[in-house]
């Protein structure tokens, strides 16, 4: 068996998942019957051993990622997140059974609160998935703060108000900006010089002919942008591109959407492993990154924000 | 033997290309060019990092080095680990293909459903008569008083207590679980049914489709019969209970699940109320002839039903909630005989205006 499992050195299939549907799909029934068996309570463990499969399966440079979060790690982050919750919201009833004058400063503290929670646990759930990913055993880290992410969100927000939309993907670079700059691997830090100046054009059109398209013209700017954000991201000298157009990825976007739909979800495991592979086998990457160079540096942080995240359901993978 | 691996160290990103050998309870690993050592891996400290499938390497992780890692791609270094130490097996499915883990697995999956959809099934009956009655009795009045306000009630007296009346006389057999409380909707359905808590109601539609208040009567017994079986709120508990399964199976929200959780359900759902219908239609005839009713008019009801149903939509609605068969005809015609009028004709006309003062 070859170790080194990216051989050509064009720049392509640096980035490569070996994973296989078949065995993901198993997975799934593995984790469906230990969810029903637990009452649900499995489901925590079942994210993890998803996440590991495709971890594990991926490779760059030859060396696969590791996955290593724990189930437990989720639940206690959920709980933590559900004390939380529940203490503000009591907090909240307490106040108002108080002082009824409260309402509406509390209405409007809610409104730009909430952003302001959802990127703290957005920027959390991120900082708790990077330190349990591992590649050649170092881990991958997020500094900078949570809180911090989640201030910029309510202010690009109310930017993104104020201009009717406009500065949307403005904001979006800032906040991906945020992310990615305060990203490493070990000691090797990621930069990101995406502007939103360079979408801004692209957005206006899909303004323009979302009703023509009845919508679906946003999957084509999303697969845009994500190429856009791809394109600005360097962790050292390496640089990544993907090969292929806008269009051709909104189109495989909209297929991976046509399978889950037809096979009434049951083709969700395929359309992960053949989306990581789909991005490996398309994507150029350039550079070298100087390895024995790279320190391993960071402790690993709690699961709070990912908890927190899942109960605000925020979507995190 | 020499397996040819790669040992990232944990401290920084560079691999070091080795050679390991499994000497008694350790691991020996060395460099791959001059055969220096790097590490002693004790077999009991020894984990693997995540679930091995074929074609993937194999990553080893160890207590004393919780940074480091050990990649070996020859799949042969695991059979002789496992015959070591068999806990290092638990997480190698290297050996295993796809297809006899889905076997396992699927097996295991189909056998916990079916355990699950037992329970339901079988346990909704036990479960049902534990509930106390006063909870069947507030959950019946809360559901009759929507119907009461989706189609409005028929309250014209004397016709609304002479069936009150004919109702209480037939469940005022011995052991009634409830006191029976009966109400007419202003509904053109030719229809009745009954909820939990002793609540029975019939439709307008069906107080003009019937000829004589013996086809009431029979109505009314099939239906108080239901309440005494405890059949609506068995039905409950079941539905309930399928609805809690298909959620809990389609947990993250695969349209599969839910599809074949209700398609499961529905049959489920048929299957119990052919039963429950030939329960009560026998109970029935029983409290009629109890009473000393003439019983002949429920089977009369029935064939009526039979005959008229391909152009008389209305009385579909009994048709589909009480699927008719000629069986069921059969068997009231066997238990019915005759007997006393449930009411005078006095009695039966002012019945049959009960709604004239609803829905305006």
């Amino acid at each position: 068996m070859d170790m080194n499992e990216s051989s050509t050195r064009d720049g392509t299939g640096r980035l490569a998942h070996h994973g296989r549907g078949g065995e993901l799909f198993v997975v799934f029934v593995v984790n469906l019957v230990l969810r029903i068996v637990t009452l649900g309570l499995y489901h925590f463990w079942a994210k993890t051993r998803v996440r590991r499969y495709l971890w594990t399966q991926t490779s760059f440079d030859g060396e696969r990622l590791e996955y290593t979060g724990t189930g437990l790690e989720l639940l206690v982050g959920f709980v933590k997140a559900l004390v939380i919750l529940m203490g503000g919201v009591l907090l909240v009833a307490a106040a108002l059974s108080q002082l009824e004058a409260l309402a509406l400063p509390l209405v409007i503290a809610i409104y730009f609160g909430f952003p302001v929670l959802a990127g703290f646990a957005l920027y959390g759930a991120r900082r708790y998935r990077l330190t349990r990913t591992r590649l050649r055993g170092i881990r991958f880290g997020l500094d900078g703060s949570g809180w911090d992410h989640g201030l910029k969100l309510l202010g690009y927000g109310l930017l993104t108000v104020l201009t009717l939309g406009l500065y949307t993907p403005y904001m979006r670079m800032k906040l991906a900006g945020n992310l990615y700059n305060n990203t490493r691997f070990g000691s090797e830090p990621f930069t990101f010089d995406g502007d939103g100046r360079d979408l801004f054009g692209r957005f206006l059109l899909a303004v323009l002919l979302t009703l023509p398209t009845l919508g679906l013209v946003w999957v084509w700017y999303q697969a845009a942008e994500f190429r856009y954000t791809l394109s600005r991201l360097r962790v050292g000298d390496i640089a990544f591109e993907l090969a292929e157009s806008d269009m051709n990825l909104a189109w495989f976007f909209v297929t991976n959407a046509l399978i889950v739909v037809l096979t009434l979800g049951l083709g969700l495991p395929w359309v992960m492993v053949r989306t990581l592979r789909h991005l490996g086998e398309q994507m150029v990457i350039s550079g070298q990154l100087d390895y024995a160079a790279i320190r391993q540096a960071q402790e690993e942080s709690e699961a709070t924000g990912e908890g927190l995240a899942e109960a605000l359901d925020l979507g995190a993978f | 033997m020499d397996y040819r691996g790669w040992w990232n160290d944990g401290q920084s990103a560079g691999r070091l290309e080795v050679r390991v050998r499994l000497l008694g309870p350790r691991l020996l690993v060395s460099t791959a060019d001059n055969d220096a050592a790097v590490a002693e891996l004790s077999l009991a400290g020894l984990a693997l990092a995540e679930e091995v499938y074929a074609r993937q390497p194999v990553r080893l992780k160890h207590d004393e080095w919780p940074d480091a890692r050990l990649t070996v791609a020859d799949h042969a270094l695991m059979t002789k680990l496992i015959a070591a130490e068999p806990r290092l097996g638990h997480r190698y499915h290297g050996d295993r293909g796809t297809l006899h883990r889905l076997a396992i697995w699927g097996g295991g999956l189909l056998a916990v459903v079916a355990a699950l959809v037992g329970v339901v099934q079988f346990g909704a009956e036990p479960l049902a008569a534990a509930i106390p009655q006063e909870w069947e009795k507030a959950l019946g009045e809360g559901l009759m008083a929507d119907f009461i306000e989706h189609y409005g009630l028929c309250d014209g007296e004397p016709g609304a207590g002479h069936v009150q009346a004919l109702t209480d006389v037939l469940a005022s057999a011995p052991g009634s679980p409830h006191r029976f409380r009966v109400h007419v909707l202003d509904g053109a359905e030719v229809n009745a049914f009954a909820l939990p808590g002793g609540y029975v109601a019939v439709f307008r539609g069906l107080l003009e489709r019937a000829d004589g208040p013996g086809e009431l009567a029979g109505v009314l017994a099939h239906e108080v019969a239901h309440g005494l079986e405890r059949h609506p709120t068995e039905q409950l508990v079941r539905r309930s209970g399928f609805s809690l399964l298909t959620g809990l199976i389609a947990g993250d929200a695969s349209g599969f699940a839910v599809l074949a959780g209700d398609v499961a359900s529905f049959m489920a759902d048929m299957a119990n109320s052919r039963a429950d219908e030939r329960e009560a239609d026998r109970l029935a005839m029983a409290l009629l002839n109890d009473a000393g009713m003439d019983s002949r008019g429920l089977p009369r009801f029935f064939e009526k039903l039979q005959s008229e149903d391909g152009d008389l939509p209305q009385a579909l609605a009994l048709v589909s909630t009480h699927p008719a068969s000629e069986a069921r005809l059969a068997e009231t015609q066997a238990l019915a005989r005759a007997g006393a009028d449930p009411m005078t004709e006095e009695a039966w006309l002012a019945v049959k205006r009960a709604c004239d003062g609803a829905g305006t």
